[in-house]
């Protein structure tokens, strides 16, 4: 079973590469692909409390694994120039899911994403977000397959609003119940 | 077999010359294997080393010049993680066997793990590799 986290808590967390044992980086920021509603890599920057931004990008299919200590890759040749990245970890706005409005399929709109739930493990994916300001308070909505993610909003089915909860443990529940089970 | 922790601070001495030529301030570690040690006045590779368990660390001086550039130390309080990202907390201690292979990694969890499972010690943390699947089962395969 892989750890749930707020995408949040994965910025600072160390990059380690796993041949050397190196801390070769730290995390700056995730990049969602908010078209596909999946993350599509990390920006970085240099370890340490004044560590610059990194002209290095890591790509989501470079991370062996997403721990609850570390982000692991094996082999420096996982950070990319972000010249050289793959197009979907372009950081412009429509990659920006943050703000955006979760409706459900009624047009309810239940808040705007704040942040989203990542499963960590070594297939790591988003299977939520964390919302606030909406219509039945603050929570967790979780994402399942038939919710539709684009660079503006998010709609779930109307069940998903009898699903919001407000903690870790009973959003991996929910999960559960809409077949996204860990 | 042996600790790290009796092994580091051992005198070293040339098997030629019986002349004492230091103590042993760290080691070098490639996967689960101790491939040089580094003495007060130098490297040695392990292969020079005649016995790991001994009360002092004896060497071939004639084979005490080690070729390449690793660095050694001593890995202790090294933190550990898995190739999954997960701590496992810090090195405590290695049990080395006489011929410099790692028997097992001693955390200060109270925790050990066959030296086997050892990847790496880096600058950050020592990287345990995955768990060994078990052995196939059933039938060959024709």
């Amino acid at each position: 079973m892989s750890a749930l986290l707020h995408g949040r808590e994965l910025i600072g967390r160390p990059v380690v590469d796993g041949a050397t044992g190196d801390d070769v980086a730290e995390i700056k920021d995730v990049v969602f692909d908010s078209g596909r509603g999946e993350i599509t890599g990390f920006t970085l920057r240099k370890r340490g409390f004044l560590g610059g931004k990194l002209k290095e990008v890591l790509p989501i299919g470079d991370v062996v694994s997403i721990g609850t200590d570390a982000v692991m890759i094996d082999g420096q040749a996982a950070l990319v120039h972000r010249k050289e990245a793959p197009e979907d970890m372009t950081t412009d706005s429509k990659s920006n899911v943050l703000t955006n409005r979760v409706v459900t399929e009624s047009g309810r709109t239940l808040g705007e994403v704040k942040d989203v739930i990542v499963i960590g493990g070594r297939s790591p994916r988003v299977v939520g977000f964390e919302v606030a300001g909406g219509a039945v308070g603050d929570g967790l909505v979780p994402i399942g397959r038939h919710s539709a993610v684009s660079g503006s909003a998010l709609i779930v089915p109307d069940e998903y609003e009898s699903r919001i909860r407000t903690d870790l443990t009973g959003f991996a529940a929910e999960l559960a119940g809409i077949g996204q089970d860990r | 077999m042996i600790t790290l922790s009796s092994f580091i601070g051992q005198q070293a001495i040339a098997l030629g010359t019986a002349a004492n030529t230091g103590t042993v301030k760290g080691v070098a570690i490639e996967h689960d294997r101790v491939i040089a040690v580094a003495l007060s006045d130098g490297l040695i590779p392990a292969s020079a080393v005649r016995s790991f368990e001994g009360d002092v660390v004896t060497y071939d001086e004639s084979a005490a010049t080690f070729a390449g550039s690793v660095s050694a130390g001593d890995p202790r309080g090294t933190r550990v993680l898995d190739m999954a990202g997960d701590g496992h907390g810090h090195l405590a201690d290695l049990n080395i066997n006489a011929d410099g292979s790692i028997e097992a990694v001693l955390l200060d969890t109270g925790e050990s793990v066959p030296g086997r499972r050892l990847r790496v010690i880096g600058s950050y943390a020592a990287i345990l590799a995955d768990d060994e699947l078990p052995p196939p089962s059933g039938p060959p395969v024709a």
